[in-house]
This record gives structure tokens, sequence and C-alpha cells, in this order.
């Protein structure tokens, strides 16, 4: 995990906005498709706590010192 | 479920500020989790073939182990909450799923939402959390 608890927080809410603006159709078009899709990522990478832009480029929001690693 | 064989190895040396400002922690830990799991005080300048096997590259490392297999490790300060979470969910298994009231509350807005605006979208992927969330709960209280 990679992620802190805020920023998980804002990539929930994040995502749920977005899922709700593109499948509930309140922003159409192309832009509506986008939001379709691109709002599951932010809410998955909430959920699990793990982002792989992070981990490839070697940042973390969980604290300043220390990193915990799934052996 | 109980892990009943698990061992958290502390590696420090006596240098190290940032070992010797964890281990008040460390102490009240392994007295608050000591029937669960075994603190081992490992210090690198003194073991340091040992610390070579574990692979240690810095301290504070605390590895824990569970039946003998390496499961987890930490690296460097972390702070006292971050420390105990680490030894809770990795260790005893029994670390209150507090993702799963997250998944649970994601899954309901995206349900309320999915009714509201007629997207089933939504709804499934809420119903999906929501039961991602229900299985994590209960097997947490097994």
């Amino acid at each position: 995990m990679n992620e802190g608890t805020a920023d998980r927080a804002i990539r929930v809410v994040a995502g749920i906005v977005l899922l709700v603006l593109g499948w509930g159709e309140i922003v159409t078009g192309t832009l509506g498709t986008v939001f379709k899709i691109v709002g599951f990522v932010p809410l998955a990478t909430g959920l699990v706590g793990w982002c792989p832009l992070y981990a490839v480029g070697k940042f973390s929001t969980r604290g300043k010192k220390g990193t915990a690693a799934a052996s | 479920m109980h892990a009943s064989n698990i061992d958290v190895l502390v590696v420090t040396t006596p240098w190290c500020h940032h070992c010797r400002a964890m281990r008040p922690t460390l102490d009240r830990l392994a007295v608050t989790y000591g029937e669960s799991m075994r603190f081992h005080h490992i210090d690198a300048s003194v073991e340091p073939d040992r610390v070579d096997g574990l692979h240690v590259q810095g301290t504070p490392t605390i590895i824990l182990e569970v039946d003998g297999a390496e499961r987890a490790r930490l690296v460097g300060r972390v702070s006292d909450t971050d420390l105990e979470a680490f030894l809770v969910s990795y260790g005893t298994h029994r670390a209150f799923p507090t993702d799963a009231v997250v998944r649970a509350g994601a899954g309901v807005a995206l349900i309320v939402s999915g009714w509201m605006l007629a997207a089933p979208v939504l709804a499934a992927v809420g119903l999906a959390l929501a039961a991602w969330a229900a299985v994590t709960m209960w097997r947490w209280t097994r």
C-alpha cells in the first residue's frame, strides 16, 4: 500500500463523482464517456490503497518515513 | 483466523536514532500482543551475519514472520499508529477491517446513485463493493 488515508478518501470520492456524472448521463458526449471509464481508476486505486504509478515512481503518500511491503 | 506462530524480528543498531525512538512503542506492543506474537530484537552490530541473511538494508527494519516465513517487513521509522496497524493487520489478522467499511460506504453511495439516476452499472458496481465488504466482515468475525 502506498497511499495515505486522505489520498485514498479523495480517490474514492472522486471516482464515485466521476462515475455518477458519467453513468448518470449528467455529463454526456465524449467527456461523459471518459468519465464512465476513468472513474473506475481512482475508485479502484483508492479502495485497494495502491497506485501503480506511485509504485513505478517509488512514491508514497502514506507517510514521510518508513514503507511497508508485503513479502 | 488467528495465526499461531508469529515472530516479529526487530533489527536495530545502537547508534540508530530512529531505532531508539521506536523502542518504547515496540516494548508496549510486545506487552499488548505478547500472547499472539513473539518479539525478537536483533542488534545488527552484534549479529551481522544473521542480518545479512535477512537481507536488511537499513535500520530499523521490522520483519513479521508467520510459521517461519516472512509475511511483511517495515523499513524505517513510522508513526506509532502505523506500526501497530502493521503488526495487527499482517500479524494477528484481527484488525478491524476499516477498508470494508469504506467499501460498504462506497457501495451504498453507488447503489443509491444508480437507483436515483436509473444507471444500472452504478448499482451493479455498488452491489459488488457491498458484497465484497460483507464477505470481508464475515471473514473477520469468524
